[in-house]
């Protein structure tokens, strides 16, 4: 651990709320612009409860800085820090200050800097995914995965292996549009590394679809793969797919909720990616209705119509339900229908 | 591709045998004691397969020289037996399994005749037909410009009148083929498909002519000749393409065919793309560009994807009657297949456990006057 630290009272004002290298909680506290206007664009309710919080109890844990030649910079506390901006009265703070030890910050300090930004959320509650990507995203730029990994249980206060540091690594690097949606748990992670051989524009079309859609894990992944894979077949992009008419007039629905419209757009895909085998399916289907086999008689077609067996299958628990199935199918036998289903 | 790095097993000894593949590699081999060097010296690159395309490692062969065909479960096969002399491939098909069938895949020559003629030797001593192939686990006639192992088995099956050999390839390596006394023992087989397929999934294969005008070359030689057309693929237009492909085969040259004569022609064989899910991943990532993969694939009874069947069938009718329009008494069947598909396509099937086997021993033993005792 690098740098001597001490507990010294800091100007709110000399601390710099913008640089924010070593925030990796989510929720934005601070814009680009840094005027008045741009502070009421944050998440006030949030940091009002605090700043009250702080104001009549105190602050319990104090912020962690580094002194940058005259200024500070926020390590772990932004979410304290910006909560004291509003209280008005409140002009400086206790803090833990981490004093350079040069005037270029070594390789050490700035992994002990990162180290400290991630384990001090990570020993007081469990990281989401974006929090881990965040600190594997930070470290990375000083330490190798297989480093992060033996040092993670001291850092994120849990073992990570290499694998999922390194699929961290990979998520991170990621666009923007898709750390979205895997903050809003609209993208499982797994997902999302689907898309990680696709360019920009088109990782962009999937979040743009997937933030009118909702679905599971798997089908998510399902959607992905067909859209790739329609697109590659058909010669056409990816964007161009996604806003065809067919999974437009679905998304742009206003009176089907979301995982409705996850679910006709996978139906849509589905008969797109493979049109002979839904075609057969549906047309299955029609003729099983036409059999019009009444009494809970399942019929079933071998799985993809690849084998020859087709499968009848009801329950029974008395003689006459037998003889009931019995002479229902003895009646389907004789179906010209059936000989045309029947190889 | 070519070879750039040459291993060599130092528990073999120095023969003519491999003192004439060095030569024709043109490289120094480095000895080494243990196979994981070759296989790490492989597994090193960012691309496994390609390096171990480039990489040759003399070796012998450690399991059986003969072996069955694996074939697969649930559809019919043909009772094939398999010659393992070597492995992988220097071509480089998109849909070859050989890219996810070895762990690393590494082109392996067995080397020891001896012990591969010993083993044929008692094949022939059991008097009965056998088909068999070194086409299943690498290309038959890739060795051909570097060993003289294909040229010294067709002499090996010349001298029995019960077994055939059957020499599968994409190439049209044949000149050391020409002047031998074969009498009718050896197939010279090759895998055709169209020129679209040809380009964009079999790099660094002969082109279709150059195929054909091999095989007619072989057949004034006196061979019989044997087409796979495998793997079929399905693409728009691909009906009409194959249909040219077989006019190809058979059209005289006048009409800018091959020329070649129906009953020159012991089998031909269909079979369309079906490949282990594994595959999928090797060919999207070492063939970005191939569109192969997205077809319309459901998973077959064995487990490998496969075209939806009736898609299949529809392909199959229409080269079995494009291929009867000049061949129509040429014997065709379909490498692992079912029963409706046979059924379907060819009208018959052959139901009973070897029956297919049988079908082709039929015929080579016509054709390549076999005897059976």
């Amino acid at each position: 651990m690098s740098g001597n630290r001490i507990i010294e009272q800091v100007k709110i004002d000399d601390i710099d709320l913008s640089d924010e290298t070593y925030k990796i909680s989510s929720g934005k506290f601070h814009s680009a612009d840094s005027s008045e206007n741009s502070l009421k664009r944050l998440n006030s309710n949030a940091l009002h409860a605090l700043a009250d919080s702080i104001e009549k109890i105190g602050l319990i844990n104090l912020p962690i800085l580094k002194k940058v030649k005259d200024r500070y910079m926020i390590i772990c506390g932004f979410k304290r820090v910006h909560a004291m901006k509003f209280i008005n009265c409140m002009l400086q703070t206790s803090a833990t200050v981490i004093l350079p030890e040069s005037a270029e910050p070594s390789q050490e300090e700035k992994i002990s800097c990162a180290s400290i930004a991630i384990a001090d959320n990570a020993f007081q509650r469990q990281l989401n995914v974006m929090e881990q990507l965040r600190g594997v995203s930070l470290l990375k730029e000083y330490l190798s995965i297989e480093q992060i990994a033996l040092s993670s249980h001291l850092i994120f206060n849990s073992r990570m292996n290499v694998a999922m540091i390194r699929m961290f690594d990979e998520l991170s690097r990621m666009p923007e549009s898709v750390h979205e949606l895997i903050e809003n748990e609209r993208l499982a992670m797994t997902t999302a590394l689907k898309l990680k051989e696709c360019a920009i524009e088109e990782i962009d079309s999937f979040a743009d679809l997937f933030l009118k859609i909702r679905t599971g894990l798997n089908k998510q992944k399902e959607i992905i793969t067909n859209i790739i894979e329609i697109a590659a077949r058909e010669d056409i992009s990816i964007a161009d797919l996604i806003s065809s008419d067919d999974i437009i007039s679905i998304t742009d629905q206003d009176d089907i909720d979301e995982n409705r419209k996850g679910n006709l757009v996978r139906s849509i895909l589905l008969q797109r990616r493979y049109p002979n085998l839904s075609k057969a399916k549906e047309q299955f289907a029609e003729n099983f209705k036409k059999l019009s086999m009444k009494g809970d008689i399942k019929f079933d077609p071998p799985v993809d119509f690849e084998g020859r067996d087709y499968t009848f299958s009801f329950k029974v628990s008395t003689v006459e339900e037998l003889t009931q199935k019995v002479e229902i199918l003895s009646r389907v036998s004789h179906n010209p229908l059936i000989g045309q289903i029947l190889p | 591709m070519k070879i750039d790095t040459l291993f060599m097993d130092r528990h073999l000894n120095s023969s003519d045998e491999t003192d004439y593949i060095i030569q024709k590699v043109g490289l120094q081999p480095e000895y080494v004691i243990d196979s994981r060097v070759v296989y790490d010296h492989v597994n090193a690159s960012e691309d496994p397969v390609t390096k171990g395309k480039q990489t040759l490692y003399i070796t012998e062969n450690h399991g059986a020289v003969i072996k069955e065909c694996p074939g697969t479960s649930h559809y019919t096969c043909c009772d094939y037996t398999i010659l393992h002399t070597g492995t992988f491939c220097t071509m480089d098909c998109s849909y070859c399994i050989l890219q996810a069938y070895f762990h690393p895949p590494v082109l392996q020559y067995f080397a020891g005749q001896k012990k591969i003629f010993n083993a044929l030797d008692d094949l022939f001593a059991q008097k009965k037909t056998f088909r068999v192939g070194t086409g299943e686990f690498t290309d038959s006639l890739i060795w051909e410009k570097l060993s003289q192992l294909p040229s010294n088995l067709v002499k090996k099956f010349a001298g029995q009148k019960s077994s055939i050999l059957e020499l599968k390839t994409k190439t049209i390596n044949i000149d050391s083929l020409k002047e031998i006394d074969h009498n009718q023992k050896t197939v010279i087989a090759w895998s055709l498909n169209t020129p679209a397929v040809i380009k964009s999934e079999e790099r660094d294969t002969a082109s279709l002519k150059a195929r054909l005008h091999a095989a007619k070359r072989c057949e004034k030689w006196g061979y019989r000749l044997a087409f796979h057309f495998d793997p079929l693929v399905i693409y728009d237009g691909c009906e009409l393409d194959y249909k040219e492909v077989i006019r190809s085969i058979f059209a005289d040259s006048a009409s800018g065919g091959a020329g070649i004569l129906p009953e020159s022609i012991v089998w031909i064989s269909l079979g369309t793309f079906r490949f282990m899910p594994p595959l999928k991943q090797v060919i999207e990532k070492r063939f970005p560009d191939s569109r192969i993969p997205y077809g319309e694939f459901i998973t077959g009874l064995d487990n490998k994807m496969r075209y939806f069947k009736p898609l299949r069938i529809a392909l199959y009718q229409k080269i079995v009657s494009y291929i009867r329009e000049y061949a129509p008494a040429v014997l065709l069947y379909f490498c692992m297949e079912d029963q409706d598909v046979w059924e379907k396509s060819l009208g018959f099937f052959p139901k009973r456990e070897g029956a297919l086997g049988e079908i082709l021993d039929r015929s080579v033993t016509e054709k390549c006057n076999l005897v059976n005792l």
